[in-house]
């Protein structure tokens, strides 16, 4: 319980050291946002008016609290691109990203767990080796160009769906969900390879300890073994590594959402960052480095359920 | 070294890896063809002998630019590398060597920095400095210190209380002699493992920010930049998404076949 605490009070700093670097870096850039705002109409005065009611004559610190309050009750200041709310700009997008981040997530996690299972049992075998083979091949893949294949076999091919024949979850839902998949398969890809290798080979080293020997001593059979003993023990370092993934699955996700034509914040980012539109690029940054903190802590956290050791 | 010469991953790995640098290096001896020439009679013309991977929306010859193309990757690679190595070098070796209330501060926020994505990070970089190839390598290279100081700090960790460090110590030798001399050459194994994967992902990181339009700028050729270019038109030629894509995965395989070689 100790730890648990420990976990989440240092989930809790981190998340607000990364807000004041986020911050910081955005205030100390050149370029005024007020400038930036009023876009052609900056005269003097107006442009001191802007600034006074923006707040940006305060010193760094008070604005850095202010900005941090706002942020906490969902207001994030205004897009400079756009002139509304960065709410109203990325708040229809966030969900997109995520629900293709997850669902990556999930094709990942049940691809990989039995493909791992499978080789460890078979391992050295002709199905392991080749298996083994292709993801090696599969890793290069950047998932970007796995969209751009898989779009061109499974769309223009195959015919099965619509390249770039993006639908929104509230025009129909069905379609929208049948339309992820495919580039959830595209992110999830390259990091099946990686997840079944790591958990293989933590199977593997697991199998050799002296329990297992034991366990087999008692007269266990060899499946009982591996789903009650080695599986679970395996599990403990591969947990890590998986929530560790999720990140990459959202920065992934970010950049096929290009490929298939999917209004989620990559686009969105892209533009900002192109357009300078910082409240805009703080926001996104700010998401994305929560879900690392939290994915980060969740991975914690579940490694101390399934392993007493470090549970205290 | 030379027992990894007989593990056959790796001999393939550096096989790939060799013939990536050469037509990188060589490219444009290679090619009678110029990246950034334009010929409309020869759109999309298809693969030939004179166009071995056929001609783009503009008529430009594709292995051409592949070529180039394959020469920005590998130099923004060897800046990213080189910037996140050294970078990490010293915060590792600094933080780990010395420890106390520097090294967790400095940890964490190198951790912080390590939970995100290395290409997000470069993001911000270009977002707050602008786009160019310099500052994408001096983007990705910052963003790739985390993962090096890591490494470089578990390292000196490892060694510093160990019985030659004492002797060099006893010996006279200052803390910047023990560490460069002494220490860092230990590290040097697995440094070498964490500069291979580094490579690796750094092909994949600028593949990734070129396919997003940074780094590089048209009309000059670079592989991610060719693959989002290729998706309008791959109904008519599929070939152009598919070549750069090639190349992008063999020279990752190249690395990965490597890195996974000194592993084991």
């Amino acid at each position: 319980m100790k730890n648990v605490l420990k976990k989440l009070g240092s989930m809790v700093i981190t998340l607000f050291a990364v807000s004041f670097l986020g911050f910081a870096a955005f205030a100390v850039i050149p370029g005024d946002p007020a400038v930036m705002r009023l876009k052609t109409n900056a005269t003097p005065a107006a442009v001191e008016a802007l600034r006074h009611s923006m707040g940006l004559d305060r010193p760094f610190i008070v604005r850095y609290f202010d900005w941090l309050k706002d942020f906490f009750v969902g207001d994030m200041g205004v897009s400079y691109t756009y002139s509304r709310p960065v709410m109203s700009v990325i708040g229809s997008k966030m969900p997109v990203t995520l629900y293709l981040a997850v669902l990556s997530f999930i094709i990942m996690t049940a691809v990989s767990l039995p493909m791992a299972v499978y080789c460890a049992k078979n391992d050295g075998g002709r199905a392991d080796r080749f298996i083994s083979g292709v993801n090696q091949v599969l890793m290069s893949v950047p998932s970007f160009f796995a969209g751009i294949l898989i779009s061109y076999v499974f769309g223009i091919v195959l015919r099965v769906f619509v390249p770039g024949g993006y639908v929104s979850f509230s025009d129909d839902p069905g379609g929208f969900i049948y339309y992820m998949i495919f580039p959830a398969v595209a992110v999830a890809l390259p990091k099946i390879a990686v997840c079944v290798r790591l958990l293989k080979s933590s199977i593997m080293s697991e199998s050799g300890k002296d329990y297992v020997r034991t366990a087999y001593s008692r007269g266990e059979r060899g499946t009982t073994v591996l789903y009650r003993h080695v599986f679970w023990n395996a599990l403990i370092p591969a947990v890590t590594f998986y929530a560790m993934q999720f990140v990459d699955l959202i920065a992934g996700s970010i950049i096929t959402e290009q490929v298939f034509n999917i209004p989620g914040v990559g686009r969105i980012l892209m533009t900002s960052i192109e357009g300078r539109d910082y409240p805009v690029v703080l926001a996104i940054l700010m998401f994305v480095a929560a879900a690392a903190v939290i994915g980060d802590t969740v991975s914690d956290l579940s490694a101390m359920a399934l392993d007493p050791r470090i549970r205290e | 070294m030379k027992k990894l010469m007989k593990n056959k991953s790796f001999r393939a790995g550096l096989v790939i890896t060799g013939v990536m640098v050469f037509l990188a290096i060589a490219g444009p001896f290679i090619t009678p063809w110029d990246p950034e020439e334009m010929n409309r009679g020869l759109k999309f013309s298809g693969v030939s002998l004179s166009h071995i991977m056929g001609c783009d929306n503009f008529g430009r010859d594709i292995f051409s630019r592949v070529l180039y193309g394959l020469r920005t990757t590998m130099i923004v690679a060897v800046g990213t590398v080189f910037i996140g190595c050294a970078g990490g070098v010293i915060i590792g070796s600094l933080t780990g060597y010395f420890g106390g209330i520097f090294d967790t501060v400095v940890m964490r926020i190198n951790d912080v920095l390590f939970a995100f994505p290395a290409v997000l990070i470069a993001l911000v970089f270009v977002s707050l400095f602008g786009s160019s190839d310099v500052i994408l390598i001096v983007a990705l290279g910052v963003a790739f210190i985390p993962s090096f100081a890591r490494m470089v700090r578990s390292e000196f960790l490892r060694n510093r209380s160990l019985d030659y460090v004492a002797a060099a110590r006893l010996q006279g030798a200052g803390n910047f002699r023990i560490i460069f001399f002494h220490i860092l050459p230990n590290a040097w194994p697995v440094l070498l493992q964490s500069v291979i994967i580094g490579f690796n992902n750094a092909v994949l990181a600028e593949a990734g920010m070129s396919f997003l339009g940074i780094g590089v700028q048209p009309p000059a050729a670079s592989l991610g930049r060719m693959l989002s270019e290729a998706q309008s038109y791959i109904r008519v030629a599929p070939g152009y998404a598919l070549f750069p894509g090639l190349v992008i995965i063999l020279m990752v395989l190249g690395l990965g076949l490597m890195s996974r070689a000194s592993y084991e």
